[in-house]
């Protein structure tokens, strides 16, 4: 795993700074099928190679945090703020 | 009436004191007195200056985050006063009795705390502020001068962290004491 991560708002922070959620995947609709939403909980890749998670950068500033990593090479290609974007 | 009557103590009454380690004086740790400490957060794009009048002392503003401020030291007016004059940009909470603060200088201090956390310290401006861990202990890091710093920890950490400070700080030769 990439032991340093470039926070947006606190600079380079090893990664015992932050806890980790999982992917970055779309919520489903809130009248979804069960299955969906099962789906959505519980079933996760695990790919080699490149991956979004959220991350939350407890130690710190406490803002969510999208990480685009690899998983294999543990290359850290960007880091943005969750809310960036959003309405 | 209760049968314990609850009793305002200083947090690090009973921390360890005196010389420890090598000779010479390469950090010195002080306990600071439990003045006030605000929590104050922002409404996103709120200029934080108004912020400034209500701390005293070196960097009496921390940011800890986007829109996320403490506010420590003695300051004049009450909290009530400063919400009011503050609204609707900002709110503000007391967590005065919920945080201790420490200071640790001279010319080891930096030395010291790098072995705790990973901001980096030469890139810590004075009166620059970085929320980060200690170890295990989360703690809010301030530069208040060329060699000083000071620690606002959660109060039930305080008794840990000074302990480690001085384990950590007898190589340089390290110097505990209250304010
Ligand atoms: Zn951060």
């Amino acid at each position: 795993m990439a032991s340093l991560i470039p926070c947006p708002h606190c600079g380079p922070r090893p990664k015992e700074e932050f806890t980790v959620r999982g992917a970055v995947l779309p919520r489903p609709a809130a009248d979804a099928p069960v299955e969906e939403w099962q789906a959505h909980v519980y079933l996760r890749e695990n790919p080699r190679g490149d991956y979004a998670e959220h991350w939350h950068h407890s130690g710190g500033c406490r803002r969510w945090l999208v990480v685009k990593r690899n998983t294999a090479t543990h290359a850290v290609h960007s880091v943005t703020d969750a809310a960036e974007g959003r309405p | 009436m209760p049968d314990t009557l609850l009793t305002a103590r200083p947090a690090l009454a009973n921390a360890a004191t005196g010389h420890f380690g090598l000779p010479g004086a390469g950090v010195t740790l002080t306990a600071l007195p439990e003045d006030r400490l605000w929590q104050a957060l922002a409404r996103p794009g709120t200029d934080p200056a108004p912020l400034l009048a209500y701390g005293a002392g070196p960097c009496p503003l921390r940011s800890i985050g986007p829109g996320q401020w403490l506010i420590v030291g003695v300051g004049t007016g009450t909290l009530a006063e400063a919400q009011a004059a503050l609204a609707p940009g900002f709110a503000l909470s007391d967590q005065t009795h919920g945080r201790v603060r420490v200071s640790l200088s001279g010319p080891s201090a930096a030395d010291l705390l790098a072995k705790g956390t990973a901001v980096n310290l030469a890139l810590l401006p004075e009166g620059g502020a970085a929320q980060t861990l200690f170890g295990h202990l989360g703690i809010t890091l301030a530069r208040t001068g060329p060699e000083a710093f000071e620690l606002a920890v959660l109060r039930g950490f305080a008794l840990s962290l000074w302990d480690e400070l001085i384990l950590l700080g007898r190589e340089y030769g390290i110097g505990a004491r209250a304010a």
